[in-house]
């Protein structure tokens, strides 16, 4: 393997762990926040008498 | 797989996207008058630094200053940064959190593009990766709503119609288990299901050169419709605004491009 093709190689390597990087905080901060909305809310607890 | 991660970006498309993203930014992150977040304010530190320094009309005058020059193209690679940086904290107010998250992080992406017009002009803005971030970043807005709606609480209506009693945000009111629109009464089930199938549909439907213009058709209208329901201060438009992505072409058209398989090596 050249050189010239050992940069690029290392290059694009280093382009998909920043891709990576990138699609792993775009899933864990996107719209959690919604969520919540959505969710049932818990049974409610009768009160003792 | 190649192509998805390596083919290179089209310097017009490129171009179009940074003059959109600097006033979509600008747009978005306007002072309205909304102070500090609550959770920055429970800081004293942080609290003063916003009194003395963000909230200032000076913060915001560097920002239009760098906002200006990253759209003309001058060293916008850095300008992007800067901008990711200064915008941050105004990212933390009390209001329009979830559309400034979701325009800093297309910012955030396409700050790996040489967009600055120097570089589009010698060494093009490189590969297409950062695009194909922002979109999966809208594919990702829709898929997790439309993952989270089903359940049945949700498709039943019941989430809605809580919502629409709790929360202040909301404008329609479905209290008697029916949305009104003008004479016509829909079961809020009904609606529930739509949107949720409206959202699963738009998360796949920009993918697909055939499904694209539909899903342009139904995320317009989907989004028209949410605000005659409920208030989500700019969220709107800057969903909306990340169909930039798979609308500019930022690859050369199909037919225009070599096909291997062919012995002369352009699609007949």
């Amino acid at each position: 393997m050249t050189d010239s093709r050992r940069t690029i190689t290392r290059s694009r390597r280093g382009d998909l762990w920043i891709f990576g990087i990138l699609l792993v905080v775009i899933i864990a901060t996107g719209s959690t926040r919604l969520r919540v909305y959505f969710r049932a809310p818990p049974p409610t607890v009768e009160a003792p008498r | 797989v190649d192509a998805f991660f390596f083919a290179p970006a089209e310097a017009p498309a490129v171009r179009m996207f940074r003059i959109a993203l600097a006033g979509m930014l600008a747009f978005v992150f306007w002072p309205r008058g909304s102070g500090p977040a609550a959770k920055v304010l429970r800081h004293p530190v942080l609290a003063e630094l916003y009194e003395s320094i963000v909230m200032t009309p000076t913060y915001w005058g560097v920002i239009l200053v760098v906002l200006a020059l990253f759209a003309i193209g001058w060293h916008s690679r850095l300008g992007a940064v800067l901008l990711f940086l200064l915008l941050f904290p105004l990212n933390h107010l009390e209001r329009g959190i979830q559309s400034g998250h979701v325009m800093l992080v297309a910012l955030g992406c396409f700050a790996w593009l040489r967009s600055g017009e120097r570089a589009l002009r010698t060494t093009g803005p490189g590969p297409i990766w950062p695009i194909q971030l922002i979109r999966l970043q809208l594919t990702f807005v829709y898929a997790l709503n439309a993952l989270w709606k089903s359940t049945p609480h949700y498709l039943s209506g019941d989430a809605l119609v809580g919502m629409s009693e709790r929360l202040p945000n909301f404008i329609a009111s479905f209290s008697d288990g029916y949305w009104h629109v003008g004479p016509l009464a829909i079961p809020v089930a009904v609606a529930a299901v739509a949107s949720t199938l409206t959202e699963a549909f738009l998360a796949v439907g920009f993918w697909f050169p055939r499904t694209r213009r539909y899903a342009v058709v139904a995320g317009v209208a989907f989004h028209l419709v949410l605000q005659q329901i409920v208030r989500i201060f700019m969220l709107d438009l800057a969903t909306m605004f990340l169909y930039l992505a798979f609308l500019l072409p930022f690859t050369p058209r199909a037919a225009a491009m070599p096909n291997p398989r062919s012995d002369r090596g352009i699609e007949p």
